[in-house]
Protein backbone atom coordinates (compact mmCIF):
# COMPACT_ATOMS: atom_id res chain seq x y z
CA UNK A 1 0.00 0.00 0.00
CA UNK A 2 1.33 3.55 -1.16
CA UNK A 3 1.58 6.52 0.56
CA UNK A 4 -1.13 8.16 -1.31
CA UNK A 5 -3.28 5.16 -1.03
CA UNK A 6 -3.20 4.95 3.16
CA UNK A 7 -3.95 8.90 2.56
CA UNK A 8 -6.99 8.31 0.48
CA UNK A 9 -7.93 5.03 2.97
CA UNK A 10 -7.74 7.78 5.74
CA UNK A 11 -9.76 10.71 4.21
CA UNK A 12 -12.44 7.97 2.94
CA UNK A 13 -12.64 6.74 6.61
CA UNK A 14 -12.89 10.25 8.07
CA UNK A 15 -15.40 11.04 5.72
CA UNK A 16 -17.28 7.81 6.68
CA UNK A 17 -17.29 8.51 10.06
CA UNK A 18 -19.02 12.19 9.71
CA UNK A 19 -21.97 10.26 7.52
CA UNK A 20 -21.91 8.21 10.44
CA UNK A 21 -22.37 11.06 13.04
CA UNK A 22 -24.87 13.17 10.86
CA UNK A 23 -27.09 9.53 10.17
CA UNK A 24 -27.00 8.10 14.08
CA UNK A 25 -27.75 11.80 15.23
CA UNK A 26 -24.51 11.80 17.64
CA UNK A 27 -23.87 14.93 15.76
CA UNK A 28 -26.62 16.92 17.54
CA UNK A 29 -24.10 16.02 20.34
CA UNK A 30 -21.68 18.52 19.28
CA UNK A 31 -23.33 20.93 16.79
CA UNK A 32 -26.80 22.39 16.19
CA UNK A 33 -28.96 21.11 14.59
CA UNK A 34 -28.84 23.59 11.25
CA UNK A 35 -25.25 22.15 10.40
CA UNK A 36 -26.01 18.46 10.74
CA UNK A 37 -26.79 18.64 6.82
CA UNK A 38 -23.66 20.35 6.48
CA UNK A 39 -21.80 17.90 7.98
CA UNK A 40 -23.36 15.27 6.00
CA UNK A 41 -22.05 17.16 2.57
CA UNK A 42 -18.64 17.61 4.25
CA UNK A 43 -18.59 13.80 4.84
CA UNK A 44 -19.29 12.95 1.59
CA UNK A 45 -16.95 15.50 -0.06
CA UNK A 46 -13.63 13.98 2.24
CA UNK A 47 -14.97 10.66 0.98
CA UNK A 48 -15.25 11.02 -2.64
CA UNK A 49 -11.97 13.15 -2.50
CA UNK A 50 -10.11 9.73 -0.64
CA UNK A 51 -12.17 7.49 -3.28
CA UNK A 52 -12.50 8.73 -6.55
CA UNK A 53 -9.57 8.20 -9.65
CA UNK A 54 -7.23 9.53 -10.56
CA UNK A 55 -5.90 9.89 -6.91
CA UNK A 56 -8.38 7.64 -4.71
CA UNK A 57 -8.38 4.57 -4.01
CA UNK A 58 -10.89 3.51 -6.76
CA UNK A 59 -8.04 4.31 -9.55
CA UNK A 60 -5.68 2.52 -11.66
CA UNK A 61 -2.71 2.01 -8.67
CA UNK A 62 -0.54 2.81 -11.26
CA UNK A 63 -2.21 6.63 -10.65
CA UNK A 64 -1.18 6.49 -7.27
CA UNK A 65 2.39 7.45 -7.70
CA UNK A 66 1.13 10.37 -9.74
CA UNK A 67 2.29 13.03 -7.42
CA UNK A 68 3.41 11.85 -4.45
CA UNK A 69 7.01 12.31 -5.95
CA UNK A 70 6.49 15.85 -6.57
CA UNK A 71 4.35 17.35 -3.69
CA UNK A 72 5.78 17.88 -0.30
CA UNK A 73 3.26 16.48 2.10
CA UNK A 74 3.18 17.16 5.53
CA UNK A 75 3.17 14.63 8.17
CA UNK A 76 0.50 16.29 10.13
CA UNK A 77 -2.47 15.09 8.44
CA UNK A 78 -2.09 11.65 10.05
CA UNK A 79 -3.54 13.19 13.19
CA UNK A 80 -7.07 13.18 11.36
CA UNK A 81 -6.80 9.82 12.52
CA UNK A 82 -7.48 10.99 16.50
CA UNK A 83 -10.70 12.19 15.81
CA UNK A 84 -12.15 9.28 13.95
CA UNK A 85 -10.05 7.06 16.62
CA UNK A 86 -11.90 9.58 19.73
CA UNK A 87 -15.52 9.26 17.70
CA UNK A 88 -14.79 5.34 17.63
CA UNK A 89 -13.95 4.61 20.64
CA UNK A 90 -15.02 6.99 23.02
CA UNK A 91 -18.42 8.25 21.51
CA UNK A 92 -18.08 11.68 23.45
CA UNK A 93 -21.71 12.36 24.76
CA UNK A 94 -23.14 15.51 25.02
CA UNK A 95 -21.76 17.92 27.92
CA UNK A 96 -23.41 16.80 31.13
CA UNK A 97 -23.14 18.23 34.43
CA UNK A 98 -19.20 18.03 34.80
CA UNK A 99 -19.07 20.84 32.03
CA UNK A 100 -20.83 23.58 33.99
CA UNK A 101 -18.68 25.01 35.99
CA UNK A 102 -17.58 28.51 34.36
CA UNK A 103 -19.87 27.93 31.58
CA UNK A 104 -22.77 29.32 33.52
CA UNK A 105 -24.70 32.26 32.14
CA UNK A 106 -27.89 34.75 32.04
CA UNK A 107 -28.98 34.93 28.56
CA UNK A 108 -29.58 38.67 27.35
CA UNK A 109 -33.35 39.70 27.01
CA UNK A 110 -34.34 42.39 24.86
CA UNK A 111 -34.96 45.92 25.85
CA UNK A 112 -38.68 46.01 24.61
CA UNK A 113 -40.33 44.09 26.95
CA UNK A 114 -41.18 40.13 27.08
CA UNK A 115 -44.47 38.15 25.16
CA UNK A 116 -46.59 37.17 27.27
CA UNK A 117 -46.60 33.24 28.33
CA UNK A 118 -47.63 30.60 26.37
CA UNK A 119 -50.74 28.70 27.15
CA UNK A 120 -50.80 26.37 29.98
CA UNK A 121 -50.62 22.53 28.78
CA UNK A 122 -52.05 20.24 31.27
CA UNK A 123 -51.76 22.28 34.06
CA UNK A 124 -48.57 24.36 33.60
CA UNK A 125 -46.30 26.31 31.38
CA UNK A 126 -44.06 24.85 29.40
CA UNK A 127 -40.83 26.39 28.62
CA UNK A 128 -37.33 26.39 27.64
CA UNK A 129 -34.53 26.63 30.39
CA UNK A 130 -33.74 30.13 28.46
CA UNK A 131 -36.92 31.28 28.34
CA UNK A 132 -37.65 30.50 32.56
CA UNK A 133 -34.00 31.56 33.48
CA UNK A 134 -34.67 35.05 31.16
CA UNK A 135 -37.90 35.79 32.77
CA UNK A 136 -36.45 35.27 35.77
CA UNK A 137 -33.59 37.64 35.55
CA UNK A 138 -34.37 40.30 33.37
CA UNK A 139 -38.42 41.10 33.12
CA UNK A 140 -38.94 43.85 35.20
CA UNK A 141 -42.90 42.92 34.74
CA UNK A 142 -41.97 39.60 36.84
CA UNK A 143 -44.47 37.79 34.15
CA UNK A 144 -43.57 34.71 35.81
CA UNK A 145 -44.63 35.28 39.48
CA UNK A 146 -47.47 32.91 40.31
CA UNK A 147 -47.18 30.57 37.12
CA UNK A 148 -46.87 27.09 37.27
CA UNK A 149 -44.02 26.26 34.43
CA UNK A 150 -42.99 22.74 33.58
CA UNK A 151 -39.28 22.55 33.03
CA UNK A 152 -36.79 20.22 31.26
CA UNK A 153 -33.38 19.68 32.11
CA UNK A 154 -30.72 17.66 33.96
CA UNK A 155 -29.17 17.57 37.60
CA UNK A 156 -26.22 19.36 38.37
CA UNK A 157 -25.01 19.85 42.22
CA UNK A 158 -25.85 22.72 43.66
CA UNK A 159 -23.16 25.40 45.26
CA UNK A 160 -23.43 26.07 48.93
CA UNK A 161 -26.58 25.83 50.72
CA UNK A 162 -29.05 26.99 48.04
CA UNK A 163 -30.98 24.12 47.21
CA UNK A 164 -30.41 20.47 46.47
CA UNK A 165 -29.27 20.65 42.95
CA UNK A 166 -30.07 22.69 40.00
CA UNK A 167 -31.98 21.87 36.99
CA UNK A 168 -29.47 22.60 34.05
CA UNK A 169 -29.55 22.90 30.05
CA UNK A 170 -26.86 23.84 28.00
CA UNK A 171 -27.66 26.39 25.24
CA UNK A 172 -25.49 26.52 21.98
CA UNK A 173 -25.15 28.71 19.51
CA UNK A 174 -22.99 26.98 16.72
CA UNK A 175 -21.29 23.66 18.25
CA UNK A 176 -20.41 22.45 22.13
CA UNK A 177 -17.29 24.50 22.08
CA UNK A 178 -19.09 27.60 23.06
CA UNK A 179 -22.03 26.43 24.84
CA UNK A 180 -23.16 27.71 27.89
CA UNK A 181 -25.34 26.96 31.14
CA UNK A 182 -28.85 27.25 31.84
CA UNK A 183 -29.72 26.76 35.93
CA UNK A 184 -32.43 27.01 37.95
CA UNK A 185 -31.98 26.14 41.48
CA UNK A 186 -34.92 23.40 42.72
CA UNK A 187 -36.40 23.81 45.99
CA UNK A 188 -38.70 21.27 47.61
CA UNK A 189 -37.88 17.70 46.19
CA UNK A 190 -36.82 15.25 49.20
CA UNK A 191 -35.66 12.48 46.62
CA UNK A 192 -31.92 12.57 45.85
CA UNK A 193 -31.19 12.69 42.14
CA UNK A 194 -28.42 11.49 40.39
CA UNK A 195 -25.87 13.49 38.57
CA UNK A 196 -26.78 13.78 35.16
CA UNK A 197 -30.40 12.24 35.65
CA UNK A 198 -33.09 14.31 33.01
CA UNK A 199 -36.20 15.39 35.00
CA UNK A 200 -38.99 16.97 33.49
CA UNK A 201 -40.06 19.35 36.84
CA UNK A 202 -43.52 21.55 37.50
CA UNK A 203 -43.01 24.47 39.67
CA UNK A 204 -43.38 27.85 40.42
CA UNK A 205 -40.48 30.62 40.52
CA UNK A 206 -39.42 31.92 43.77
CA UNK A 207 -39.20 35.68 43.04
CA UNK A 208 -36.64 38.25 43.94
CA UNK A 209 -35.36 41.56 42.58
CA UNK A 210 -34.13 41.67 38.77
CA UNK A 211 -30.43 40.90 38.95
CA UNK A 212 -28.35 43.88 38.69
CA UNK A 213 -26.98 43.96 34.95
CA UNK A 214 -23.22 44.20 36.25
CA UNK A 215 -23.44 41.65 38.73
CA UNK A 216 -20.96 39.21 37.04
CA UNK A 217 -22.39 35.88 38.56
CA UNK A 218 -25.74 35.44 39.73
CA UNK A 219 -27.48 32.87 41.91
CA UNK A 220 -29.52 31.36 39.32
CA UNK A 221 -33.40 31.72 39.82
CA UNK A 222 -34.86 29.57 42.18
CA UNK A 223 -38.26 27.10 41.30
CA UNK A 224 -40.64 25.69 43.88
CA UNK A 225 -41.19 22.21 42.76
CA UNK A 226 -44.65 20.27 43.20
CA UNK A 227 -43.70 17.40 40.94
CA UNK A 228 -40.53 15.78 39.64
CA UNK A 229 -40.23 13.34 36.93
CA UNK A 230 -37.68 11.54 35.37
CA UNK A 231 -36.93 11.27 31.92
CA UNK A 232 -35.50 9.84 29.16
CA UNK A 233 -32.35 11.92 28.14
CA UNK A 234 -34.14 14.67 25.63
CA UNK A 235 -32.99 14.94 22.09
CA UNK A 236 -31.61 17.08 20.64
CA UNK A 237 -29.85 18.03 24.17
CA UNK A 238 -29.29 21.57 23.66
CA UNK A 239 -31.02 24.38 23.59
CA UNK A 240 -30.08 26.59 20.43
CA UNK A 241 -31.32 30.38 20.89
CA UNK A 242 -31.50 32.59 23.59
CA UNK A 243 -33.44 35.28 21.87
CA UNK A 244 -36.53 34.63 22.12
CA UNK A 245 -38.59 37.62 23.25
CA UNK A 246 -39.21 40.88 21.88
CA UNK B 1 -5.46 10.08 21.39
CA UNK B 2 -5.68 12.96 23.77
CA UNK B 3 -2.74 14.53 21.61
CA UNK B 4 -0.78 16.93 23.40
CA UNK B 5 1.21 17.68 20.09
CA UNK B 6 2.22 21.20 20.21
CA UNK B 7 2.13 23.40 17.41
CA UNK B 8 5.73 23.82 17.56
CA UNK B 9 6.85 20.14 17.92
CA UNK B 10 4.68 19.16 14.77
CA UNK B 11 5.83 21.93 12.30
CA UNK B 12 9.34 20.63 13.25
CA UNK B 13 8.17 16.85 12.16
CA UNK B 14 7.17 18.39 9.05
CA UNK B 15 9.91 20.32 8.16
CA UNK B 16 12.94 18.13 9.64
CA UNK B 17 12.46 15.29 8.57
CA UNK B 18 13.48 14.61 5.06
CA UNK B 19 13.74 11.88 3.66
CA UNK B 20 10.71 10.94 5.85
CA UNK B 21 9.37 7.23 6.46
CA UNK B 22 6.54 5.85 5.38
CA UNK B 23 3.53 5.21 7.56
CA UNK B 24 2.65 1.43 7.18
CA UNK B 25 -1.23 1.90 5.71
CA UNK B 26 -1.73 -1.88 7.43
CA UNK B 27 -1.24 -0.10 10.57
CA UNK B 28 -3.67 2.62 9.90
CA UNK B 29 -5.93 -0.02 8.28
CA UNK B 30 -5.90 -2.28 12.03
CA UNK B 31 -6.44 0.60 14.09
CA UNK B 32 -9.51 1.66 12.53
CA UNK B 33 -10.80 -1.97 12.37
CA UNK B 34 -10.23 -2.41 15.77
CA UNK B 35 -11.74 0.57 17.31
CA UNK B 36 -14.73 -0.23 15.14
CA UNK B 37 -14.98 -3.81 16.90
CA UNK B 38 -14.44 -2.25 20.09
CA UNK B 39 -17.13 0.64 19.44
CA UNK B 40 -17.79 2.39 22.34
CA UNK B 41 -15.66 0.42 24.70
CA UNK B 42 -14.61 3.47 26.55
CA UNK B 43 -17.21 5.72 26.70
CA UNK B 44 -18.21 6.44 30.26
CA UNK B 45 -14.95 5.47 31.02
CA UNK B 46 -12.73 8.15 31.09
CA UNK B 47 -11.07 9.63 34.21
CA UNK B 48 -10.96 12.51 35.43
CA UNK B 49 -14.05 13.76 34.22
CA UNK B 50 -12.84 16.42 32.88
CA UNK B 51 -11.35 14.40 29.97
CA UNK B 52 -15.17 13.76 28.78
CA UNK B 53 -15.78 17.16 28.42
CA UNK B 54 -12.49 17.64 26.51
CA UNK B 55 -13.58 14.42 24.02
CA UNK B 56 -16.83 16.70 23.39
CA UNK B 57 -15.05 19.80 22.98
CA UNK B 58 -12.82 18.26 20.86
CA UNK B 59 -15.08 16.33 18.45
CA UNK B 60 -17.25 19.43 18.28
CA UNK B 61 -14.35 21.61 17.02
CA UNK B 62 -13.41 19.63 14.57
CA UNK B 63 -16.94 18.63 12.94
CA UNK B 64 -17.96 21.82 13.44
CA UNK B 65 -15.46 23.11 11.46
CA UNK B 66 -15.51 20.43 8.74
CA UNK B 67 -17.82 21.68 6.51
CA UNK B 68 -16.34 24.94 6.10
CA UNK B 69 -12.61 23.44 5.93
CA UNK B 70 -14.24 21.18 2.98
CA UNK B 71 -15.57 24.79 0.99
CA UNK B 72 -12.30 26.26 1.88
CA UNK B 73 -10.35 22.87 -0.12
CA UNK B 74 -12.68 23.09 -2.99
CA UNK B 75 -12.41 26.75 -3.51
CA UNK B 76 -8.75 26.26 -3.33
CA UNK B 77 -8.57 23.49 -5.93
CA UNK B 78 -10.91 25.91 -8.01
CA UNK B 79 -7.84 28.24 -7.81
CA UNK B 80 -5.84 26.15 -8.66
CA UNK B 81 -7.60 24.17 -11.57
CA UNK B 82 -9.27 27.30 -12.77
CA UNK B 83 -7.15 30.56 -11.96
CA UNK B 84 -3.90 30.91 -13.56
CA UNK B 85 -1.21 33.58 -12.37
CA UNK B 86 -1.48 35.77 -15.32
CA UNK B 87 -5.13 35.70 -15.00
CA UNK B 88 -5.17 36.84 -11.30
CA UNK B 89 -2.13 39.34 -12.59
CA UNK B 90 -4.86 40.96 -14.94
CA UNK B 91 -7.52 41.01 -12.13
CA UNK B 92 -5.17 42.43 -9.10
CA UNK B 93 -3.95 45.98 -8.74
CA UNK B 94 0.05 45.77 -9.29
CA UNK B 95 0.74 48.28 -5.95
CA UNK B 96 0.21 46.63 -2.64
CA UNK B 97 -1.02 49.65 -1.76
CA UNK B 98 -4.08 48.74 -4.04
CA UNK B 99 -4.00 45.06 -3.56
CA UNK B 100 -4.49 44.90 -0.10
CA UNK B 101 -7.71 47.25 0.41
CA UNK B 102 -9.07 45.23 -2.70
CA UNK B 103 -8.42 41.65 -1.33
CA UNK B 104 -10.00 42.90 2.05
CA UNK B 105 -12.73 43.75 0.19
CA UNK B 106 -13.26 40.58 -1.52
CA UNK B 107 -13.19 38.77 1.76
CA UNK B 108 -16.97 39.95 2.20
CA UNK B 109 -17.73 37.56 -0.93
CA UNK B 110 -16.53 34.39 0.68
CA UNK B 111 -19.16 33.44 3.17
CA UNK B 112 -17.41 31.18 5.79
CA UNK B 113 -15.49 31.00 8.61
CA UNK B 114 -11.93 31.26 9.48
CA UNK B 115 -11.24 27.20 8.67
CA UNK B 116 -12.00 27.82 4.88
CA UNK B 117 -9.61 31.42 4.41
CA UNK B 118 -5.95 29.74 5.60
CA UNK B 119 -6.13 27.30 3.01
CA UNK B 120 -7.35 29.54 0.51
CA UNK B 121 -4.93 32.05 1.45
CA UNK B 122 -1.88 29.70 0.93
CA UNK B 123 -3.66 28.92 -2.72
CA UNK B 124 -3.81 32.43 -3.65
CA UNK B 125 -0.12 33.02 -2.78
CA UNK B 126 0.61 30.20 -3.98
CA UNK B 127 -1.08 31.46 -7.70
CA UNK B 128 1.04 34.97 -7.54
CA UNK B 129 -1.20 37.09 -5.74
CA UNK B 130 0.94 38.89 -3.14
CA UNK B 131 1.70 37.72 -0.12
CA UNK B 132 0.75 40.61 1.75
CA UNK B 133 -2.83 40.83 -0.25
CA UNK B 134 -3.42 37.19 0.08
CA UNK B 135 -2.77 37.60 4.12
CA UNK B 136 -5.56 40.68 4.32
CA UNK B 137 -7.93 38.44 2.51
CA UNK B 138 -7.19 35.44 5.12
CA UNK B 139 -7.74 38.02 7.99
CA UNK B 140 -10.57 39.97 6.48
CA UNK B 141 -13.19 36.82 5.05
CA UNK B 142 -14.12 35.41 8.01
CA UNK B 143 -14.84 38.62 9.86
CA UNK B 144 -16.77 40.74 7.08
CA UNK B 145 -18.52 38.40 5.21
CA UNK B 146 -22.66 37.91 5.07
CA UNK B 147 -22.89 35.51 7.19
CA UNK B 148 -20.86 36.72 10.04
CA UNK B 149 -22.92 40.33 9.72
CA UNK B 150 -26.24 38.92 9.76
CA UNK B 151 -25.06 37.03 12.84
CA UNK B 152 -24.17 39.93 14.64
CA UNK B 153 -26.97 41.67 14.19
CA UNK B 154 -28.92 38.90 15.59
CA UNK B 155 -27.10 38.26 18.43
CA UNK B 156 -26.82 42.43 19.23
CA UNK B 157 -30.87 42.77 18.79
CA UNK B 158 -31.30 46.77 18.79
CA UNK B 159 -27.39 47.75 18.44
CA UNK B 160 -26.79 47.58 14.32
CA UNK B 161 -23.85 50.17 15.59
CA UNK B 162 -22.42 46.67 16.79
CA UNK B 163 -22.70 45.33 12.74
CA UNK B 164 -21.07 48.05 11.73
CA UNK B 165 -18.37 49.07 13.91
CA UNK B 166 -17.64 44.86 13.64
CA UNK B 167 -16.96 45.14 10.13
CA UNK B 168 -14.97 48.42 10.37
CA UNK B 169 -12.93 47.10 13.15
CA UNK B 170 -11.78 43.88 10.96
CA UNK B 171 -11.45 45.83 8.03
CA UNK B 172 -9.29 48.10 9.29
CA UNK B 173 -7.64 45.00 11.02
CA UNK B 174 -7.19 43.08 7.99
CA UNK B 175 -5.52 46.06 5.73
CA UNK B 176 -3.77 47.11 8.40
CA UNK B 177 -1.58 44.21 9.31
CA UNK B 178 -1.74 43.98 5.20
CA UNK B 179 0.19 46.91 4.88
CA UNK B 180 2.74 46.53 7.68
CA UNK B 181 3.64 43.11 6.22
CA UNK B 182 3.99 44.46 3.03
CA UNK B 183 6.22 47.32 4.29
CA UNK B 184 8.15 45.56 6.90
CA UNK B 185 7.55 41.64 7.54
CA UNK B 186 10.00 39.29 5.50
CA UNK B 187 8.03 37.44 2.24
CA UNK B 188 10.12 34.20 2.30
CA UNK B 189 6.92 32.87 4.70
CA UNK B 190 4.65 32.95 1.94
CA UNK B 191 7.20 31.57 -0.46
CA UNK B 192 7.70 29.09 1.26
CA UNK B 193 3.57 28.00 0.94
CA UNK B 194 4.07 28.96 -2.51
CA UNK B 195 7.11 26.46 -3.31
CA UNK B 196 5.51 23.47 -1.30
CA UNK B 197 2.26 24.14 -3.69
CA UNK B 198 4.04 24.49 -6.79
CA UNK B 199 3.96 21.47 -8.16
CA UNK B 200 0.28 21.09 -7.65
CA UNK B 201 -1.95 22.66 -10.86
CA UNK B 202 -0.24 20.43 -13.62
CA UNK B 203 -1.75 18.23 -15.79
CA UNK B 204 -5.36 18.15 -16.48
CA UNK B 205 -7.77 20.20 -14.81
CA UNK B 206 -9.72 17.33 -12.47
CA UNK B 207 -6.04 15.91 -11.32
CA UNK B 208 -5.03 19.62 -10.54
CA UNK B 209 -8.37 20.40 -8.73
CA UNK B 210 -8.77 17.05 -6.59
CA UNK B 211 -4.62 17.12 -5.97
CA UNK B 212 -4.76 20.76 -4.82
CA UNK B 213 -8.22 20.04 -2.89
CA UNK B 214 -6.84 16.86 -1.46
CA UNK B 215 -3.37 18.26 -0.17
CA UNK B 216 -5.06 21.23 1.31
CA UNK B 217 -7.33 19.05 3.09
CA UNK B 218 -4.74 16.89 4.28
CA UNK B 219 -2.40 19.85 5.51
CA UNK B 220 -4.99 22.12 6.92
CA UNK B 221 -7.09 19.34 8.55
CA UNK B 222 -4.05 18.09 10.50
CA UNK B 223 -3.38 21.35 11.65
CA UNK B 224 -7.45 21.79 12.99
CA UNK B 225 -6.85 18.79 14.66
CA UNK B 226 -3.95 20.39 16.45
CA UNK B 227 -5.87 23.33 17.31
CA UNK B 228 -9.05 22.04 18.06
CA UNK B 229 -6.68 19.83 20.50
CA UNK B 230 -4.99 23.18 21.96
CA UNK B 231 -8.43 24.93 22.40
CA UNK B 232 -10.45 22.19 24.08
CA UNK B 233 -7.63 21.79 26.29
CA UNK B 234 -8.06 26.03 27.62
CA UNK B 235 -11.44 25.47 27.43
CA UNK B 236 -11.20 22.70 30.17
CA UNK B 237 -8.10 23.97 32.08
CA UNK B 238 -8.75 28.05 32.02
CA UNK B 239 -11.69 28.81 34.22
CA UNK B 240 -14.07 31.17 32.98
CA UNK B 241 -14.64 32.75 36.38
CA UNK B 242 -10.75 34.28 36.29
CA UNK B 243 -11.86 36.63 33.48
CA UNK B 244 -14.95 38.32 34.92
CA UNK B 245 -12.68 39.12 38.04
CA UNK B 246 -11.19 41.69 35.89
CA UNK B 247 -14.47 42.99 33.93
CA UNK B 248 -14.41 46.37 35.54
CA UNK B 249 -10.95 47.25 34.53
CA UNK B 250 -10.71 48.97 31.07
CA UNK B 251 -7.80 47.79 30.25
CA UNK B 252 -7.31 44.87 31.59
CA UNK B 253 -11.05 43.81 30.48
CA UNK B 254 -10.22 44.17 26.62
CA UNK B 255 -6.96 42.15 26.97
CA UNK B 256 -8.95 39.85 28.69
CA UNK B 257 -11.43 39.18 26.13
CA UNK B 258 -9.36 39.90 23.49
CA UNK B 259 -6.90 36.49 24.90
CA UNK B 260 -10.66 34.87 25.69
CA UNK B 261 -10.97 34.73 21.70
CA UNK B 262 -7.46 33.64 21.02
CA UNK B 263 -8.23 30.64 23.68
CA UNK B 264 -11.65 29.60 23.00
CA UNK B 265 -11.16 29.16 18.99
CA UNK B 266 -15.02 30.05 18.26
CA UNK B 267 -16.12 29.84 14.85
CA UNK B 268 -16.92 33.37 13.42
CA UNK B 269 -20.35 32.81 12.93
CA UNK B 270 -21.11 31.59 16.74
CA UNK B 271 -18.61 34.67 18.44
CA UNK B 272 -21.38 37.31 17.83
CA UNK B 273 -23.82 34.93 20.38
CA UNK B 274 -21.24 34.44 22.74
CA UNK B 275 -20.23 38.33 23.06
CA UNK B 276 -23.13 38.96 23.54
CA UNK B 277 -23.84 36.88 26.45
CA UNK B 278 -20.97 38.38 28.35
CA UNK B 279 -22.87 41.33 29.77
CA UNK B 280 -20.84 42.39 32.48
CA UNK B 281 -17.68 43.86 29.74
CA UNK B 282 -17.97 46.89 28.23
CA UNK B 283 -19.43 47.25 24.49
CA UNK B 284 -15.94 47.69 23.33
CA UNK B 285 -14.12 45.11 25.33
CA UNK B 286 -17.04 42.14 23.24
CA UNK B 287 -16.24 44.37 20.09
CA UNK B 288 -12.57 43.53 20.71
CA UNK B 289 -13.31 39.43 21.21
CA UNK B 290 -15.06 40.12 18.23
CA UNK B 291 -12.75 41.33 16.08
CA UNK B 292 -9.63 39.53 17.94
CA UNK B 293 -11.42 35.98 17.25
CA UNK B 294 -11.98 35.67 12.96
CA UNK B 295 -7.91 36.92 13.12
CA UNK B 296 -5.71 35.22 15.67
CA UNK B 297 -6.80 32.32 17.95
CA UNK B 298 -5.39 29.24 18.97
CA UNK B 299 -6.56 27.07 16.64
CA UNK B 300 -5.77 29.63 13.19
CA UNK B 301 -1.95 29.91 15.07
CA UNK B 302 -1.77 25.96 14.14
CA UNK B 303 -3.23 26.14 11.05
CA UNK B 304 -1.38 28.98 9.66
CA UNK B 305 1.95 27.48 11.10
CA UNK B 306 1.40 24.38 8.88
CA UNK B 307 0.47 26.58 5.65
CA UNK B 308 3.14 29.10 6.24
CA UNK B 309 5.64 27.84 8.98
CA UNK B 310 6.65 28.17 12.33
CA UNK B 311 8.28 30.94 12.34
CA UNK B 312 5.95 32.88 9.92
CA UNK B 313 2.80 31.88 12.98
CA UNK B 314 5.29 33.15 15.56
CA UNK B 315 5.78 36.68 14.11
CA UNK B 316 2.09 37.20 12.62
CA UNK B 317 0.26 36.00 15.19
CA UNK B 318 1.30 38.79 18.05
CA UNK B 319 1.39 41.69 14.88
CA UNK B 320 -2.12 39.84 14.46
CA UNK B 321 -3.39 39.85 18.27
CA UNK B 322 -1.78 43.52 18.94
CA UNK B 323 -3.25 45.31 15.89
CA UNK B 324 -6.84 43.83 16.32
CA UNK B 325 -7.07 44.92 19.76
CA UNK B 326 -5.68 48.52 19.20
CA UNK B 327 -8.58 48.35 15.76
CA UNK B 328 -11.30 47.42 17.62
CA UNK B 329 -10.48 49.86 20.67
CA UNK B 330 -10.28 52.93 18.50
CA UNK B 331 -13.44 52.17 16.29
CA UNK B 332 -15.12 51.37 19.82
CA UNK B 333 -14.35 55.06 20.34
CA UNK B 334 -15.64 56.58 17.76
CA UNK B 335 -19.08 54.35 16.97
CA UNK B 336 -20.11 52.44 20.48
Amino acid sequence: MSDEQTRSLLLAVLGATAVWLWWSGQALNYVRPGLAPWVLAGGVVVGLLGLLPPLGLLSEHTAAGHTSGHQHRGRVGWLLLVPVLVVMLVQPAALGSYAVSGRSAVPGGGDGGFDPLAAPVRGAVPMSMAEFVTRAERDPAQSLAGVRVRLVGFVAPSEGKEGSYRLTRFVIFCCAADAEALQAVVRGDRTPRARDQWLEVEGTWLPRPTAAEDDPSPTPPALQVNSVRPVAPVRPPYEYSVQFSG
Amino acid sequence: MKSTLGPGQAAQEVTSREPRRRVDGRLVVLLVVVALYSRGTLTGSLNPVALRTWTTVFVAIVIQALPFLVLGVLISGAITALVSPTMLARLLPKSPALAVPSAALAGTALPGCECASVPIAGRLGARGVQPAAALTFMLAAPAVNPVVLVATAVAFPGRPEMVLARFCGSLLTSVTVGLLWWRVGDQRWVERARRRMSSAGDGPRWLAFSSAARHDLWDAGGWLVVGAAAAATLQVLVPRSLLLAVADHHVLSVLALGGLAVVLAICSEADAFVAASLREFSLTARLVFLVVGPAVDVKLIAMQAGMFGRQFAARFAPLTFSVAVVCAVLVGRVLL
